[in-house]
């Protein structure tokens, strides 16, 4: 593994190491979570496609479900992320992780928003 | 290696620190005691950067713990009374967590796991509170970080474990390494601390090396009334009377660290006059 970097503020080789140790401790709940939100996605389309007689979605139905699904889904990610704060348990671990705070807010990003919106849009197409 | 100069500390209304100085250095053992509240877990918080001080100031290797910079993180590792360890295997558990500790052992973490008995195989969370207690106890002395510390790491040990913990501190230490010790068990960590701090009402009450101990006071079974009566602290035992007497005569004991913590609680004024 590379050495950690004398920068404090922000070294791409220990945010490399935070990312994918985020990644190996929560990847479990992450899919078991994406996986719900597919199997909801698909109740809601079929519950639609069943209540306008089997006909297409219109425009407008599909982007507002899309955009409700994201806030509802975003909001429980995020209370997701940062809920390792809430608990005395998990946040010293955290917090005394060897990585900068930039560093993991930067990483809580990563999975918040660029994760989510990448996996619930792919989740939304399929 | 640690400062703490007119530390003030308070939760909302409760202040928990009032002014409290402490120095401790490379190459030692701290055994920090004190009743339920009295700051044990928040002091090593403090000096961790987990808790920020309201007035005064820490110092912990040249750095300001509040900061929490990566380079400081590298240099301490905390072992909290309360943890959770994460849903996945051990290997790989360490694998990630080790690049982060510049100075990470994995031999030294594989001898550690080995004199623990912990099992390697399975998930953390299927292990008891007492293996996974002795898991984040070998990670934390195979990052050979220079400051450890620990909060009650005793508690969910059993009775093995406890004399392996003891003998695998008592291996990891060198004068590079500083260990603060956190608990209310105080026969645990006898023949192992060299250094006793005890916190008392948000203040330093007693802090004194085993050897400046061993040097100034007497313990000794008695049966004589007279010696009773002149004893700092004196306690019923089924031999006769167990007596912490001053040292007048350079006589060897070996410090009970239980009845020294009693006694300078019940009498910390004679005791520490004995000291100056």
């Amino acid at each position: 593994m590379t050495p950690i970097s004398a920068n404090q503020l922000f070294s791409f080789s220990r945010w490399r190491l935070l990312v994918a140790k985020h990644w190996i401790e929560h990847r479990r709940p992450y899919l078991l979570s994406l996986l719900a939100i597919g199997g909801l996605q698909a109740v809601w389309f079929a519950f639609l496609v069943a209540t306008t007689d089997y006909a297409p979605l219109e425009p407008f139905m599909q982007f507002a479900s899309h955009m409700i699904g994201l806030y509802l889904v975003g909001c429980f990610y995020a209370s997701m992320l940062f809920a390792e704060l809430n608990s005395k348990k998990e946040a010293l671990p955290w917090l005394s992780l060897p990585a900068s705070q930039f560093e993991k807010l930067l990483c809580t990003i990563l999975y918040c928003l660029f994760s989510l919106v990448s996996c619930f849009c792919c989740a939304f197409v399929f | 290696m640690v400062t703490i100069r007119n530390l003030h500390y308070a939760y909302r209304r409760h202040p928990v620190f009032t002014g409290l100085d402490l120095e401790l250095l490379p190459g030692s053992i701290y055994g920090l005691f004190g009743r339920n509240g009295t700051g044990k877990s928040t002091l090593l918080r403090n000096i961790a950067g987990f808790l920020f001080p309201q007035q005064g100031h820490i110092d912990v290797l040249g750095f300001t713990p509040g900061k929490r910079q990566p380079a400081f993180l590298a240099k301490y590792f905390h072992v909290p009374e309360d943890f959770q360890l994460p849903d996945i295997n051990l290997a790989r558990w360490i694998h990630y967590i080790a690049p982060f500790y510049p100075d990470f052992s994995w031999q030294q973490f594989e001898n550690y796991t080995r004199e623990f008995a912990i099992p390697t195989l399975g998930n953390l969370r299927e292990l008891s509170y007492g293996q996974q207690k002795k898991i984040l106890i070998s990670v934390a002395l195979a990052t050979n970080a220079p400051l450890l510390l620990m909060d009650e790491p005793t508690n969910g040990l059993d009775i093995h474990s406890k004399s392996q913990f003891r003998k695998v501190i008592a291996g990891a230490i060198d004068e590079k390494k500083c260990i603060l010790i956190s608990t209310h068990q105080v026969k645990d960590l006898e023949n192992l601390i060299d250094n006793i701090t005890i916190l008392e009402e948000g203040r330093i009450l007693f802090h004194q090396s085993i050897n400046r101990i061993a040097e100034t006071l007497l313990f000794k079974l008695s049966v004589d009334p007279e010696e009773t009566a002149q004893a700092l602290y004196n306690e019923s035992s089924i031999k006769g009377q167990a007596l912490l007497l001053p040292n007048l005569i350079g006589e060897d004991s070996r410090p009970d660290l239980e009845m020294l913590y009693k006694a300078v609680l019940t009498n910390g004024k004679k005791i520490n006059a004995l000291f100056a």
